[in-house]
């Protein structure tokens, strides 16, 4: 035969494969709820995070998914625990 | 998309040129394009193997087909070809699209 046929003469030139990716969750909104100094009331949200970055300390709690909350009204204040840790505690105010 | 375009002069083909891409799927998986690519080479083949004076140019993604002196079985060889492609165009318009002129 004159002309060979490319069966595929007429498709677009490269392959156009889709991708199994391109889908992610929607952000945490982790991190810090009130910050060093701030004011807060018992049962309020201090820290939201994964694991324990910040450790519990005075009048603050670890709840079931590792959120440190307040149980007392009071100032809050992040300080280092021993070498490389940090804790987050409230005092309250005289 | 796949454009067809055929030029007639008092009802008789002179050319049919057939270019673009089908887009319907992947290289290697596009139904649409095999259909148009096995007629388009089909009929060409058959333009030459049965001594019809027309002039096949195949390019990248382009097939033009020209009529020298015309003759009866020229036509109907040039006639099936459009029919078979209006065969395909059916519930396929997305991918491909054939357009008359007079000239």
């Amino acid at each position: 035969m004159k002309f060979t046929l490319d069966i595929q003469f007429f498709a677009s030139k490269k392959g156009v494969s889709s991708t199994k990716n391109g889908r992610d969750s929607a952000g945490r909104r982790l991190g810090a709820k009130v910050a060093d100094g701030q004011y807060c009331s018992a049962g309020s949200i201090i820290y939201r995070q994964r694991g324990t970055r910040i450790y519990p300390g005075k009048n603050v709690s670890r709840g079931g998914d590792d959120t440190l909350f307040a149980t007392a009204d009071g100032v809050v204040k992040y300080e280092r625990l021993g070498r490389d840790k940090k804790q987050v505690s409230v005092y309250p105010q005289a | 998309m796949i454009q067809a375009v055929l030029t007639e002069r008092q009802g008789k083909i002179q050319s049919i040129t057939v270019s673009g891409h089908s887009g319907s799927a992947d290289k290697g998986e596009d139904l649409i394009c095999a259909a148009v690519s096995a007629i388009s080479f089909g009929i060409c083949n058959a333009l030459y193997e049965l001594g019809s004076d027309a002039s096949c140019v195949v390019a990248d993604n382009r097939i033009e087909i020209t009529v020298g002196t015309s003759d009866e079985r020229t036509q109907t060889i040039l006639q099936t070809m459009v029919v078979q492609l209006q065969t395909v165009m059916e519930g396929n318009e997305t991918f491909l699209t054939i357009r008359k002129t007079e000239v």
